[in-house]
């Protein structure tokens, strides 16, 4: 009992880093959901525009209008474009030149000067323009009211479209950010707290004094694994929590359950890791440095900071060796899940048996060690 | 006097093995991680080739317009955007189910398409069937105009050739994975204020045994530890450097244009991370641990806010709550090396500047305040 105390003693001298972790992971989490809600049904991606509009006519209006509804246009002052740009809050400006208007019913060729970010959104912004400008040069010889109406009545025949999914996939893919987040302050908190802590019980003086005393070495030993994997348990239940706060009631579903179990596997794989990390360190700044990286490390590459989509297959196939990488591709997976029915979670299961792999070559891994160090002894 | 102490602090900071990994080596494990995690995104953001399929019915046959662009657009050459199967409606179904296609186009009495979800690639399906179609119901208003047949395919010609209204002016230095370099720049010159508040423990008597012993010496206070935190900054400049170096040459990572005021920057920020951690050495009280635990918690919370971990996060608080980012030093350093960057006007840069000197300023005149004149009872 008094080695269970004693450990969730020296625990509470390191709540700072368990703060700190924690106060990271509301922010980004928060954050993602500050964005909006979108609604059910199809919504085309909208590039975000910015118009500099010098042109007092008609025609010039009715592009702005043309691209009000096809895009979302922001407002800005021009001096805070070249920012917007960088950071890309807007995809693309356009700066409407005075005298559009006569080029246009004169039979001029028209050029915008734009800017542009250079990606998807961009280029689909870009393509918008050029069809509207396409159309209204096909016309001539029209005045400008019956050009308007012209360009209007082709531009407004739309597409039917028909979205076969029922899923709001911006909340699902909100919430799984903020699980592949957590995998970040989850791995940062257990394995170095932990390892920390059974480091100081680890350091020479006590493992003497242990040695010579009367205490049952399993016992000391047990109580050691229990503190830790209370501990652990407390770590993922608070983060569950905060999850159903962060996430809303989305995560009471059988969906949000597949979460939670993912985020356990997770969590018996840090707790066994930080295992391995005590027995072979016992230098705390060492165990500090290589926690960290660790952590850093593999949630970069492992598509925790950086959607996975983005990252370049090289990275990918080395990200393979991490526990993240299965941690965060069963996430992605869960999100897009259609229906959730117990033959249909394959991409799931997949992970979750890598991951069972994992923690049993870790804990085979630990025991090596340990039988190891005591035969050194 | 200043020498010796210099020399002898110099020395010591480089025999502490954990302070040199924070300040050296883990900036350049984390640029490489950055680099590994960037270096893709960006071509990865240009349009990769799209799978549809179309149902083969007896309406899409017949309107050309739609035919022949999607026939056209799925060629194999360079700008190839769709990769096309041509089926029927329960295949297509079936495609679309088991994730093969994002989408299909069925035409009836008006072109109608049946994607999955949302996303940019089936807007642009949509899109460029909207265009084919609303290309053909022009042609058409001029076919039921009376227009002559010259004319029609004139405009047809017109209509499917490629238009390019527009100039592009985009300043070249827009790659936003740059300013993730420069979150690691500020970082790493704020993580230097550990090595300030190493030396700072030496100096103060209640902390440390040194301090004791350089409290009783005949040396004048300010000399001492004036060399004492010379040395702590040119440790720092040399970490700095050390990262600078291997970002630019082996990462490749791009500065902008102007070398010199990128270094002023880094060498301010230097002195912006040493004054926190001389001000937090003097003023908290607590073991070295404690000290290093507040200062990591302040560094590491201004480098998320000035977009360490995502850039959107900088942009947020700069136009939510920009008082945030003006007194917080890693998003002045950041901002400073972003304005070098990407803007060519001076004033935002001097603004950077002004900052990081008031900021380190007020930090060390309220440390000096509490250094000097110590007086312990001899008890």
């Amino acid at each position: 009992m008094t080695v269970f105390k004693s450990f969730f003693k020296i625990m509470r001298k390191n709540i700072g880093v368990i703060i700190l972790y924690t106060v990271l992971l509301v922010l980004f989490g928060g954050l993602q959901f500050t964005t909006g809600d979108s609604q059910i049904g199809f919504t085309a991606s909208k590039p975000d525009i910015s118009i500099i509009n010098n042109d007092n006519s008609k025609l010039a209006d009715n592009l702005v209008a043309y691209l009000d509804k096809h895009a979302n246009l922001i407002e800005m002052d021009e001096d805070e474009l070249d920012d917007a740009l960088f950071y890309r809050q807007v995809n693309y400006i356009i700066y409407i030149y005075s005298g559009y208007g006569e080029d246009v019913l004169n039979g001029k060729f028209i050029e915008f000067k734009i800017k542009s970010t250079g990606d998807y959104m961009s280029s689909l912004a870009d393509m918008m323009v050029n069809r509207y400008l396409t159309i209204q040069s096909s016309y001539d010889n029209l005045n400008e009211d019956e050009l308007i109406d012209k360009v209007n009545s082709v531009l407004d025949k739309e597409v039917n479209i028909e979205v076969k999914t029922k899923l709001n996939t911006s909340l699902l893919s909100k919430i799984s950010s903020y699980y592949n987040f957590a995998s970040y302050t989850i791995m940062a908190i257990i394995i170095l707290v932990i390892s920390l802590i059974l480091a100081s019980y680890n350091s020479i003086n006590i493992k003497k004094r242990i040695t010579v005393s009367s205490t049952n070495y399993i016992k000391y030993n047990n109580s050691l694994l229990k503190a830790s994997a209370i501990y652990s348990l407390i770590a993922w239940l608070f983060y569950n929590i905060l999850g159903l706060i962060i996430c809303g009631s989305e995560l009471l579903t059988i969906r949000g359950l597949l979460f939670m179990i993912n985020s356990f596997i997770y969590t018996i794989i840090c707790l066994l890791i930080s295992f391995i990390i005590s027995n072979l360190l016992t230098n705390k700044d060492a165990i500090s440095g290589i926690v960290n990286v660790l952590a850093v490390g593999s949630s970069f590459l492992c598509g925790v900071f950086v959607p996975a989509e983005w990252l370049s297959s090289g990275v990918l196939k080395v990200a393979h060796i991490f526990p993240t990488y299965y941690y965060v591709n069963a996430n992605n997976v869960i999100s897009e899940l259609e229906v959730i029915k117990f033959n249909n979670l394959n991409g799931v299961y997949q992970n979750w048996i890598i991951m069972g792999i994992i923690i049993i070559g870790l804990f085979i891994v630990n025991l090596v060690i340990v039988r190891y160090k005591r035969k050194i002894n | 006097m200043f020498f010796h102490k210099f020399k002898y602090t110099f020395k010591y900071l480089f025999k502490n093995k954990s302070l040199l990994f924070w300040t050296f080596i883990f900036p350049i494990i984390l640029s490489i991680c950055f680099y590994v995690a960037f270096k893709d995104i960006e071509s990865n953001e240009k349009l990769k080739i799209i799978d549809i399929a179309v149902v083969q019915n007896e309406q899409f046959e017949s309107s050309m317009m739609i035919k022949e662009t999607l026939n056209y657009l799925s060629k194999e050459n360079d700008n190839q955007i769709f990769n096309i199967k041509y089926t029927d409606k329960d295949y297509a179904e079936k495609l679309l189910d088991s994730d093969e296609i994002i989408g299909y186009l069925l035409i009836d009495t008006e072109p109608n398409i049946k994607i999955k979800s949302n996303g940019i690639n089936e807007t642009i399906f949509k899109y460029i069937v909207e265009e084919a179609y609303s290309n053909s119901l022009v042609i058409n208003d001029y076919i039921n105009d009376g227009v002559l047949y010259d004319k029609i395919v004139e405009k047809i010609m017109f209509l499917t050739e490629e238009h390019n209204y527009t100039k592009n002016e985009t300043n070249s230095h827009i790659s936003y994975t740059m300013i993730e370099y420069y979150t690691l720049i500020a970082m790493t010159a704020l993580y230097c204020g550990m090595i300030a508040i190493n030396v700072i423990n030496k100096e103060m008597a209640n902390i440390s045994s040194i301090g004791k012993r350089n409290g009783v010496s005949p040396i004048k206070k300010s000399t001492g530890i004036l060399g004492s935190l010379s040395a702590a900054y040119l440790v720092g400049l040399i970490g700095l450097s050390i990262l600078f170096i291997f970002t630019i040459f082996a990462l490749k990572v791009d500065y902008g244009d102007y070398l010199y005021r990128v270094i002023l920057i880094g060498m301010l920020g230097i002195l912006a991370g040493e004054s926190l951690g001389i001000f937090i050495g003097t003023n908290i009280k607590g073991s070295e641990n404690t000290k290093t635990g507040i200062l990591l918690a302040i560094t590491m919370t201004g480098s998320f806010l000035s977009g360490m971990m995502g850039i959107t996060m900088k942009y947020l608080v700069d136009s939510n709550v920009p008082i945030i980012n003006l007194i917080n030093p890693a998003a002045i350093i950041t901002d400073g090396l972003y304005s070098v960057y990407y803007y060519e006007g001076l004033s935002r840069y001097y603004f950077n500047i002004i900052s990081l000197i008031i900021f380190s300023s007020i930090l060390i005149i309220l440390s000096v305040i509490k250094i000097r004149r110590v007086k312990y009872d001899s008890i």
